[in-house]
């Protein structure tokens, strides 16, 4: 019998029961074209877990912060929706461009350029940082040792695996796990270069299902 | 309000910003949401009970206050739907000269799910909620969770797909 969409999205999403899983397993390896779907599955999940963290990384504005204040001053009320805000931005946002050619001429737009793209390298390399932070946890809350998992960052071309290899418990008591963490993490967008990095690692566990990673060591690095 | 649940308020809006920016679209939108959401949930704290998840409950104010909101959008907005599609072709337009799936085209994608798809795929895939979690806070089968769910991920795997041969252009 051929297994649903719903049986290979609940492997994915780490659903499924042992034998479940080992019966999927089974089958994809028998089965090229169903392996690819999973694969393609993964992808996807691996990017929408990732596609919204952008408030994750900044700030909390003050305005939320401060409803939970001891002795709370009386809140400005939420803004009205911004239902316009997508098509009056664009056309500002091209006029301000306008003007700014118009002033200052080829050097400061090539500037801008220079300054636009070491902006968006860094926002790269956060975006890796956060997508292998958050597979680590994935990873270490989720799956069993020996059963990797995959990261894929689309913007960058940056990707890795991390792999709980061993599962032990510290002398307080915290639960504690060694994993290996692949990553070819794009070093230049533009050139399309990687650089290669492969650590071994522990992290504990603390109540909240966060993961502290203890110790890392460096095993290989091209 | 209890100085503990005041913390764990707290510690939760990081996630709760997260799921109202899948919800509208729009991070200043979802943190709109988000003060709404916590305006309530402070006010009605006494209807919280304790023992439960206040995640969970939270969540569930922010997707009631976001439904609503939407309800009161669709009677306002029928003079700025001509607008809202020219705005959409735009992005199709750009969107066809990538050949890969960006957080940008997956974002642009889940906002156009109907919201019983959105909710549960916000939850499940971003927030990393297990089903029978999913299933508790919307309140439905578990069997529903997983089909809606379902529906979502296929047809984002066929615009991933879409994406890549409509990108190359060669080949077809």
């Amino acid at each position: 019998m051929r297994l649903s969409d719903e049986t290979l999205i609940a492997y994915v999403d780490g659903e499924l029961t042992p034998e479940q899983v080992q019966d999927v397993e089974a089958r994809m390896a028998a089965d090229v074209e169903l392996a690819a779907t999973v694969e393609a599955l993964r992808e996807g999940a691996s990017v929408l877990h990732a596609a919204f963290n952008e408030p994750l990384r900044a700030p909390i504005p003050d305005r939320l912060t401060k409803l939970f204040d001891a002795n709370p001053a009386p809140a400005a009320k939420a803004p009205l929706r911004r239902w316009l805000s997508g098509p009056v931005a664009v056309p500002l946002a091209a006029s301000v461009m306008a003007l700014a050619v118009g002033l200052g001429g080829a050097y400061v737009f090539a500037e801008w350029q220079v300054e636009r793209k070491i902006a968006r390298l860094e926002t790269i390399r956060d975006a890796d940082r956060q997508m292998l932070a958050a597979t680590v946890n994935l990873a270490l809350e989720k799956h069993v040792s020996g059963k990797p998992a995959t990261w894929f960052n689309p913007d960058s071309g940056s990707k890795g695996t991390v792999e709980p290899v061993r599962t032990f418990r510290a002398a307080g008591g915290q639960w504690c796990r060694e994993y290996i963490q692949t990553a070819d993490l794009t070093a230049d967008p533009t050139t399309g270069s990687f650089q290669t990095e492969r650590r071994r690692a522990i992290a504990c566990r603390s109540p909240d299902g966060q993961w502290q990673t203890r110790l890392e060591v460096a095993e290989t690095s091209s | 309000m209890d100085d503990n649940i005041r913390r764990e308020m707290l510690a939760l809006l990081p996630r709760l910003r997260r799921f109202a920016y899948g919800l509208t679209g729009s991070i200043d939108e979802g943190d709109d949401l988000v003060q709404t959401t916590c305006e309530r949930a402070i006010r009605h704290i006494d209807t919280w009970q304790p023992g439960t998840r206040l995640d969970s409950w939270m969540y569930r104010i922010a997707r009631n206050t976001f439904l609503n909101a939407l309800r009161a959008k669709q009677v306002r907005a029928d003079h700025l739907q001509s607008l809202d599609r020219d705005e959409l072709g735009r992005v199709d337009g750009a969107r066809a000269m990538e050949a890969r799936l960006t957080f940008a085209a997956v974002r642009d994608f889940v906002g156009r799910l109907p919201e019983e798809q959105r909710s549960i795929v916000l939850l499940v895939c971003v927030d990393g909620l297990a089903y029978k979690e999913v299933a508790e806070l919307l309140d439905l089968p578990i069997g529903t969770v997983t089909s809606r769910l379902a529906r979502a991920r296929i047809a984002l795997k066929e615009f991933a797909d879409g994406v890549a041969q409509g990108g190359t252009g060669k080949g077809r």
